[in-house]
């Protein structure tokens, strides 16, 4: 097994008093894709928010690519960093918003080049080839010039991703990314990240999709009140779980 | 249940709707709209006809002045004041408003206190305050604090009505502005933040690029409320003898007591400055409103060019669609 990507270790947060992370230990292999089920405020969401600091853990690390997420050391001390530092990091993790978050005051093609044209510094050309490919991926060319609220909910969500995409991240993490579509456009989406997953992107997904979750996941991490309480292959979560609250949480979502 | 069932029935029986078509309706009967309009229409008759009967408008009088020199000087000052004034709110404004957002406890502190002191008290107040701080700083000067001073002069000849009404309208107008600039950067969604985050954008960059753009929506139209409400508001400036527009009227009616038709110059050209600001507001609003779903435009004015310049939006939609 090469060395994790993503190392997480008794990973802490709790907000106004409740627990919603209990001490998560977590380590994410490179081209892993890694499903993340559980019920709501089970801490999923928090869990993937803490890895590019938009939550600033109470406790334990998270490590990406040997990188201490949000902090250093200096001079014998942990050191908080600041906002900027922060932003450096977070250009190694694309991230997926169940809502979107598309900037609406830009068009899909802006969305998307702004990431390579002030982070990696392309030029005005290089920047929209490489965001027309990115969009030629998840097939949406044809609408580069479309402001997001002209697109259905599936092709937002698809130029979010490619958008999460542009920065060449070494990790993508997507935050119920099929939740707050219409049932036909589910298949869109999932469809564009399943192709990522066969070719080796490392994700974190934390969705209700157990479809995807079967058919995509290398790994199946069952969350519940702030810990992982199970974890397998899709199989062995999906089909033979030991725990009585997963067994509970299947059967109510396969409702 | 049956009570619905027995309805539908009795709907049935009457003999079912066939061959309708909804396109051939006519509106419902709004008797009301014509009482009202009736009696609209005879309060109007009334004014029109007051306008053109009694001689105490003396409309020639209103002409003769409109355009008079002293009318003209007066309303070059008003524009004056309001544009200098709204400047030094907008830009004070905007850095009050970067301090009281700040993570900075100091910052935060003053801006708070500022609001605080001058959103609480009266415009008056304060114009009359600038003009007299003489009484409070005999000689005002440039220096370093409990050090020397390099550069000062008396108060009395630094401060003019005018400088006194700059000062006292703009610093009034960058407590309100800052206010202003605040609801429209809270109203921008926290998603949209975030999203920018997750990016790796820097602060500074997030602020200019994703927050404030959008925020700019919300902000325009308090904003030009305000620049409206400044126009009208540097009358105030009379009172510290200040030789704006309603300045200039007072002159010349106290001297020929033509109050009526004076008063009616001075607001005829209130009324063309905001009315022109409408227009510009409605093309600054359409420019930020890029992107989003719906402008909706305050004046009437703006809801016409809206008309025309929404047909052709969706007109070029149609298009960029097929």
């Amino acid at each position: 097994m090469s060395t994790p990507i993503v190392q997480i270790s008794s990973l802490r947060k709790h907000f106004s008093g409740v627990e919603v992370l209990r001490g998560i230990d977590l380590d994410v292999t490179p081209g892993e894709t890694v499903a993340v089920l559980g019920a709501s405020g089970s801490g999923k969401s928090t869990l993937l928010r803490c890895i590019n600091c938009l939550e600033m853990p109470d406790g334990g690390s998270v490590v990406l690519d040997g990188e201490m997420m949000g902090h250093r050391h200096h001079g014998g001390h942990l050191r908080r960093l600041t906002e900027n530092h922060i932003a450096v990091q977070r250009r190694q993790v694309g991230m997926v918003f169940q809502s979107f978050n598309l900037f609406p005051h830009w068009t899909a093609l802006q969305n998307i080049m702004d990431g390579p044209r002030s982070v990696l510094r392309l030029s005005r050309d290089a920047a929209r080839e490489k965001a027309l490919t990115l969009l030629e991926r998840v097939g949406l060319r044809e609408r580069a010039e479309a402001y997001p609220r002209q697109l259905s909910g599936g092709q937002q969500q698809r130029v979010a991703i490619a958008r999460a995409l542009a920065l060449e991240p070494k990790v993508l993490l997507f935050d119920e990314p099929t939740s707050a579509l219409d049932p036909e456009n589910v298949g869109e989406v999932t469809d564009v990240m399943k192709s990522l997953a066969a070719e080796g992107a490392t994700m974190l997904v934390v969705t209700h999709e157990l479809g995807f979750a079967r058919a995509a996941a290398d790994r199946v991490i069952f969350m519940d009140d702030g810990v992982i309480l199970e974890q397998g292959t899709p199989s062995e979560v999906l089909d033979r779980a030991r725990e009585p609250r997963t067994q509970e949480f299947l059967r109510k979502t396969l409702e | 249940m049956t009570a619905d069932r027995r309805a539908d029935h009795e709907v049935a029986s009457a003999g079912p709707p066939t061959g309708v078509d909804f396109g051939t309706a006519r509106s419902p009967r709004r008797p009301l709209t014509w009482v009202t309009a009736a009696f609209v229409l005879i309060l109007a008759a009334q004014l029109v006809h007051m306008l053109f009967t009694n001689p105490n408008f003396e409309w020639n009088t209103v002409a003769r002045y409109m355009l008079s020199a002293s009318i003209l000087k007066g309303v070059g000052t008003t524009l004056l004041l309001t544009l200098v004034a709204m400047l030094i709110g907008i830009v004070l404004g905007g850095v009050l408003v970067v301090f009281r957002m700040s993570e900075n406890l100091v910052l935060r502190f003053l801006a708070s206190g500022y609001i605080w002191v001058f959103r609480g008290t009266p415009q008056l107040v304060q114009l009359i305050f600038w003009f007299n701080v003489g009484l409070l700083m005999p000689v005002i000067g440039l220096g370093i604090p409990f050090g020397p001073v390099f550069v000062s002069a008396e108060a009395n000849s630094l401060i003019t009505p005018m400088l006194a009404a700059i000062v006292g309208l703009g610093l009034h107008e960058a407590a309100y502005q800052a206010e202003i600039y605040r609801g429209g950067l809270l109203s921008v969604d926290e998603g949209q933040l975030e999203a920018a985050k997750a990016l790796g954008m820097k602060p500074t960059r997030m602020f200019f690029k994703i927050q404030l753009p959008q925020a700019m929506r919300f902000i325009v139209p308090p904003t030009f409320s305000a620049i409206i409400g400044m126009t009208k508001g540097t009358s105030l400036v009379m009172v510290i003898g200040g030789a704006e527009l309603l300045f200039s009227v007072q002159e010349i009616y106290s001297q020929t007591f033509q109050t009526v038709p004076l008063l009616i110059v001075a607001s005829l050209w209130y009324l063309v400055i905001t009315t022109l600001l409408n227009g510009v507001q409605f093309f600054i609003e359409r420019h930020y409103g890029r992107g989003a779903s719906r402008g909706g435009s305050a004046s009437m004015i703006g809801r016409y060019l809206d008309r025309r310049s929404g047909l052709r939006l969706l007109a070029e939609t149609r298009r960029s669609e097929a």
